[in-house]
């Protein structure tokens, strides 16, 4: 963190209400996104107490099994979800742009993670098979899970990740985990604080994880629930015997639904910065091949080989470079860090020789000079290798010298190429920072592993077994 | 008189031969581990290893991470094999320097070097190389700071050779990830962060590990601070007490210098020194600190250094390129390469421990990690950084830190994540080795007094 | 120290903590302490036993505490299946990975037959002690598996019972302590901030075991440095087991215990006269006599507030607005404090920021801020409240 951040921070507290961290807003906002809210029940891992989902504040769908460690309630209460979340998130029905998901905090995304674990290996024959909805729900989750982890990725948004990175409150990163408590520090209301709004907000639970008043309450609930039904778990029987719990985690639900869509209106009402478009692309690039993948009935393994692990971490370092670039070069609020740090330069084109030429290895090669006026002193080392924000893909400048002249301090870059790119021009107010676009070479690595990579005897993990069905009751 | 201690030397030198010779006798996919401190002379014996083979016309790729390394061993190797070619496979966009070319040294693509029999280039390029099909496999694959090496790199060169000799570091810094979920793997045995060494053990548990008992680099002075980081792992110097010398002309000028002659004149006899800023809270690039290691350069320059050691039995200058300021973040280094430059030091080299992993110096001046700091985290913890930056010394390391710097790692350790099937556990071991390393450097330490 | 002081000491504590809710002395009370040894008051409610989880309760600055119904009961439910044909799951795992010759295995279960009392306690650590002293000797009625293993032990002027899920031994083999969460090892990996935890836990147990095996006449290094670790696998409840070695761990327990009672000297600088603990948690009290008297406290003891507070101490919100009040970096946490040195104040930091003269060891930090505050002040004006209001207007 730099200090731009503590500055901000020390005006966020003066000022009472948060501060921008960006001047653009760079993830991209799908029109209709689908907004999933969900509650578990204790630590339950892998089950939902309740799952809510819907296009919009006003209207949301809620699946409640009652009995979410009974494995055909929760099942059945899962498969409801399953079946709208797979037709949209397949195209099948009502939607004109990509899916995305937004939700409230990490927490539902690891409930989600968790879930699609569970599901994705579910067996549809033998002795207890599972809806194939449901375990292509699970397999959706899967990969939306791996997803999550690639920086700058859109398909699923959390509403907190969302807002702390863009914008800066007195909230440390743990409270920050707090939807209300972020939102209420963004927007306090009338005659209050950012800390006093925050701080009254944060007591709200939205999920997933209950607070011990809240599972206390759900407790007799389902203990009843569970000495009506009996042993039963046919709809018929449950449905009517549900009400109180589905009530229960309604009132739970709604105390996050709007708010989870508050916040997004907020945030989609600022400028989107150009290389989210990019991102975009490539999320749903990476969409299309999973759906291309589970449409031949393809399954994701339960263990990553070592190949496919060490190309997802190259390709986790690219696409944060780049997020990192295309964030600094779109906003210049994000490039202030690098500013900061001295991996970048600011200021006016004084000169600009196109036509000067430095002697190569075998004849002499034109390489533009590009010369600007700083008003702060420069502290580039000579040799450093910056790009102009102009043209982040291009081949590099080098800075050759950086010189007093007057108030200001000249920096004369030169560029390692005489290809016609575009140059900055004279009179200009330019950037020319570390941060550049491109693309590194994917790496080569054969998809079988060596024989020091493998283990003297057995091999790979397949994929899993089916679940024990032993219920918890 | 040998300036060495040759039983040491005679020690060290069978247990090359024998990791060798297991090496060249291994049965098809087995492994032998190589391990040295700091300065242990990992690469000599690499290069031992490859007059070894050749001596038994076997075909030999040397691979290492970096192209720096591997310039090195181009050059290292060719001059102690004057009667081989060595072949360097170079990336695209590099090429041998000068200063590391020799007459049987020889430069090629991949797939011109089929003739060849001694390969040397990073683990990527022959990686790369032998996974589009271009470099045939040879017969014996040395890899050099396989501590470094990450298990991505390794398993691009493994089908390179049916027997391996890996050599390294287990002090240094270990493989690391600009990508954000860094630990998504850890303990499993796809993690690509593992190292090339980790990797092969937990493959092959049996694969014979080799522990070199000496530091060359080293001299008797320095072992105990160094062992710290080598728990487990006995070593000694290989030159003897004694015949490594700084010597300064006397002290002389005004009463400011008699802090900073105090230091010098403890640090050249003793091998050490921990100065000690007063307590302050201070920003990284914190200015005093800056001020002092340049004063201190400044000083140690004005009192005519001399020195002399094994290689140069009779007294020579000590040069400005043979010192070396040891910081830990960038704008440490840049703001005290602006300093040290204003000051006429241009040719005094400033770096972060990343960039000085492999490197010797005459003289070093460690900017320690925990310089007024006011609690400790992973970064600053990690005992690699503090090893890389205690051990490039032949001569005197001079530790500079604030007071309270050691009440970081006084009392109770941090409570740190655990990961299930790796048994590492990097934030405590690194306590440890800090607290450690303060207690090595009690006797050396020279406070300022606090009217600064 | 002689006994006198700390009879001294013990009296003042046990006045301090006054009818204030006890916190029973446990492996965990003693992981807080360690990780906020650093704050007086945490120290000094660890010395005088103060449950700071109620201490606050029906005032603004209480915390939830406590565990969920449902998150307790699938605890227990993992471990009856581990008790399940005498322990055969747990037998299995010790079998497969650790070589136990399971046949006639013998496990012990001590947390039945005793009371949940003080007394029950001593009991249980009396027949832990007995069952170690057979093991030791190598007796051949001796058990393979004790579940709930009590280890007694003085800590800081209280005693204190320090529970282990399981201790587990065969002839030959060296003793291992193990821990049984509930929380599950999916596909080879657990959250390693529990792992920690867990870890941090076992080591303890590891260290006290050591000082009963020595006690009875056996070796120290008879009980093993690596723990035991029992999760759920996958998705279900089947048991998996991690084997893990704990040096260091261990040697940081040790540190743990030798640090315990020097917690109880901050209570020696201490006036008499001071409000106790017994009314600050008076809830028969009014909220601002409470809240005044814990405020007379903490201004005499003082307190180290961060972020991680938040989820490991009762009095976090109380501290964090004092915090918050007075401007200080560590209320934000993160990297502020080491960008800020030597600033009190996140409002001495906005006027150095703005170009107030700094002093001199101000000067660094103030020229980064400055610099920082003017480019930001070319691209972007600050935000307050008057323009988020008119936004708003201008949207609705």
């Amino acid at each position: 963190m730099s200090y731009l951040w503590a500055a901000q921070v020390a005006e966020a507290r003066r000022a009472g209400c948060a501060q921008r961290s960006a001047l653009l807003r760079h993830r991209y906002l799908t029109e209709r996104p689908l907004g999933m809210v969900m509650w578990q029940l204790g630590a339950e891992p892998f089950t939902a107490a309740a799952v809510a989902w819907g296009f919009g504040p006003e209207q949301r769908e809620i699946a409640v099994p009652g009995e979410p460690r009974d494995r055909e309630l929760s099942f059945r209460a899962l498969t409801g979800v399953a079946r709208s979340f797979n037709a949209w998130f397949e195209g099948a029905t009502g939607r004109d742009q990509p899916p995305q998901i937004v939700i409230p905090n990490r927490g539902n995304l690891r409930l989600l993670d968790r879930l699609g674990r569970r599901l994705a290996y579910l067996p549809t024959d033998g002795e207890t098979p599972a809806d194939p909805e449901l375990v292509r729900f699970g397999i959706h989750l899967r990969f939306l899970a791996e997803r999550v982890l690639y920086p700058g990725q859109q398909l699923v948004v959390a509403l907190t990740e969302l807002l702390s990175t863009h914008w800066i409150t007195e909230l440390s990163e743990l409270e920050g985990q707090s939807l209300p408590a972020l939102d209420a520090a963004i927007d306090p209301p009338e005659h209050l604080t950012a800390h006093e709004a925050a701080r009254s907000a944060e007591g709200v639970e939205i999920g997933p994880l209950p607070s011990r008043e809240d599972d206390e309450r759900v407790d007799p609930l389902v203990a009843a629930f569970n000495r009506r039904r009996g042993r039963r778990a046919e709809e018929s029987v449950v449905a009517p015997l549900r009400s109180e719990i589905e009530q229960h985690y309604l009132q739970l639900v709604d105390r996050g639904w709007v708010l989870l869509w508050r916040c997004l209106a907020r945030e989609r009402a600022y400028h989107e910065a150009p290389g989210v478009a990019r991102r975009w692309q490539e999320d749903v690039d990476a969409l299309e091949r999973h759906l291309d993948w589970v449409n031949e009935g393809g399954r994701y393994r339960t263990r990553h080989t070592h190949a496919r692990a060490a190309r997802t971490m190259r390709r986790w370092e690219d696409a944060q470079r780049l997020l990192e670039a295309e964030e600094a070069i779109d906003d210049p609020l994000r490039m202030i860090p690098a500013l900061l740090a001295n991996d970048a330069v600011q200021g006016r084109v004084v000169d600009v020789d196109l036509a000067h030429r430095e002697q190569g290895p075998k004849r002499s090669v034109r390489r533009p000079l590009v010369t600007l006026a700083c008003e702060e002193r420069c502290l580039m080392p000579i040799g450093k290798q910056l790009w102009w924000t102009g043209t982040p893909a291009a081949k590099h400048y080098t800075v050759l010298t950086v010189v007093p002249a007057g108030a200001a301090w000249h920096v004369t870059l030169r560029h390692e190429t005489s290809y016609a790119h575009p140059r900055p021009e004279v009179g200009e107010d330019v950037t020319f920072s570390i941060h550049h676009t491109s693309a590194s070479l994917p790496i080569m690595l054969p998809d079988n592993p060596p024989w020091t990579h493998r283990k003297q005897e057995v091999a790979m993990d397949a994929i899993e077994e089916g679940q024990d069905a032993r219920g918890w009751e | 008189m040998s300036p060495y201690d040759e039983t040491v030397v005679a020690v060290a030198n069978r247990v090359v031969d024998e990791a060798i010779a297991a090496a060249l006798g291994a049965s098809e996919q087995e492994a032998v581990v190589g391990v040295a401190p700091a300065g242990g002379g990992k690469s000599y014996a690499i290069g031992t290893a490859v007059r070894a083979a050749r001596d038994l016309d076997l075909r030999v790729a040397v691979a290492t991470p970096t192209n720096e390394q591997a310039f090195a061993l181009v050059s290292g190797i060719a001059e102690r094999l004057t009667d081989e070619t060595v072949t360097f496979v170079p990336a695209s966009t590099v090429t041998l320097p000068t200063e590391h070319r020799r007459p049987n040294t020889v430069e090629r693509e991949a797939r011109n070097t089929g003739a060849d029999s001694i390969l040397v280039g990073t683990l990527s390029k022959l990686g790369d190389a032998f996974g589009r099909g271009s470099l045939r496999p040879v017969d014996l694959l040395l890899v050099d700071e396989a501590y470094q090496a990450n298990a991505v790199h390794y398993y691009m060169v493994g089908d390179l050779a049916p027997r391996h000799l890996l050599m390294g570091d287990s002090g240094q810094l270990a493989p690391f990830t600009t990508a954000p979920a860094a630990d998504r793997w850890r303990g499993l045995d796809e993690d690509p962060l593992l190292t090339a060494v980790e990797v092969l053990l937990r493959n092959h548990p049996d694969s014979a590990e080799f522990r070199l008992p000496i530091s060359r680099r080293l001299d008797p002075r320095a072992i105990p601070v160094a062992r710290t980081f080598y728990p487990g792992h006995e070593f000694a110097a290989a030159v003897k007490p004694g015949v490594r010398e700084l010597v300064l002309a006397g002290a002389t000028g005004p009463r400011e210098n008699r802090f900073l002659d105090a230091v010098l004149d403890h640090a050249a006899p003793s091998g050490w020194a921990h100065l000690e800023l007063p307590e302050s809270a201070v920003l990284t690039a914190d200015p005093e600190a800056i001020e002092t290691i340049v004063a201190l350069v400044r000083r140690l320059f004005e009192r005519k250094p001399r020195v002399r050691c094994e290689r140069h039995r009779s007294w020579g200058e000590l040069r400005s390129d043979q010192v070396a300021v040891a910081v830990s973040h960038n704008d440490q280094k840049a703001l005290l390469r602006m300093a040290l430059d204003d000051a006429g030091f241009q040719n005094v080299v400033v770096n972060t421990a990343n960039k000085l992993q492999g490197l010797t110096f005459e003289v070093v001046l460690a900017w320690h990690p925990l310089a007024g700091l006011l609690e400790v985290d992973d970064f600053h913890i990690d005992p690699g950084r503090l090893c890389v930056m205690l051990t490039r010394h032949r001569q005197a390391c001079i530790v500079v830190g604030r007071a309270a710097d050691r009440e970081l790692v006084n009392g109770i350790p941090p409570a740190t994540p655990s990961y299930v099937g790796w048994d590492s556990n990097p934030g405590l071991e690194g306590w440890y080795a800090h607290e450690s390393v303060f207690a090595a450097l009690e006797a050396h330490r020279i406070a300022m007094g606090s009217s600064v | 120290m002689a006994n006198g002081d700390s009879d001294a000491k013990a009296v003042r504590l046990r006045a301090l903590a006054a009818d204030a809710r006890e916190r029973r002395p446990d492996v965990r009370a003693l992981a807080r302490f360690a990780a906020n040894a650093e704050c007086n008051m945490a120290s000094l409610g660890f010395a005088a036993r103060v449950d700071f989880d109620r201490l606050l309760e029906k005032t603004t600055f209480e915390v939830p505490f406590g565990q969920s119904p449902f998150a307790f009961r699938r605890g227990k439910t993992f471990e009856e299946r581990l008790r399940e044909d005498g322990y055969a799951p747990v037998f299995t795992l010790l079998r497969e990975q650790l070589g136990y010759d399971v046949g006639g295995a013998r496990a012990v279960n001590l947390r039945k037959g005793f009371q949940l009392s003080r007394e029950g306690m001593e009991k249980r650590a009396a027949a832990t002690e007995e069952h170690v002293r057979r093991i030791v000797a190598g007796a051949s009625d001796a058990p393979n598996l004790l579940d709930g293993a009590v280890f007694a032990r003085d800590i800081a002027g209280f005693r204190a019972f320090f529970e282990a899920d399981a201790v587990a031994a065969q002839f030959g083999k060296p003793i291992h302590t193990g821990e049984v969460k509930s929380f599950p090892t999916v596909d080879g990996q657990a959250d390693p901030e529990k792992v920690g935890a867990a870890m941090s836990q076992a080591a303890m147990y590891v260290l006290l075991l050591r000082e009963l095996v020595e006690r009875v006449g056996g070796d120290r290094e008879l009980a093993s440095p690596e723990a035991l670790l029992i999760t759920p696998r996958n998705t279900g409840l089947q048991p998996t087991m991690t084997v893990k070695p704990l040096r260091r761990e261990i040697d940081r327990a040790g540190r743990i215990l030798l640090a315990a009672p020097s917690a109880r000297d901050i209570v020696d600088s201490l006036p008499d006269g001071l409000p106790t603990f017994g009314t600050i948690a008076n809830l028969r009290r009014d909220e601002v006599e409470r809240i005044d008297a814990l405020t007379e406290l903490v201004d005499r003891v003082g307190t180290s507030y961060r972020p991680e507070c938040l989820a490991s101490c009762g009095m976090a919100k109380f501290c964090r607005e004092r915090t918050q009040a007075c401007g200080a970096p560590s209320r934000v946490g993160g990297n502020l404090l080491r960008l800020l040195p030597g600033i009190d104040s996140l409002d001495r930091a906005a006027k150095l920021a703005e170009g107030a003269t700094p002093a001199d060891d101000e000067t660094p930090v103030a020229e980064q801020l400055a610099r920082a505050a003017r480019l930001r002040s070319k691209v972007a004006p600050v935000r307050t409240l008057d323009d988020k209001r008119h936004r708003m207007r201008a949207t609705s």
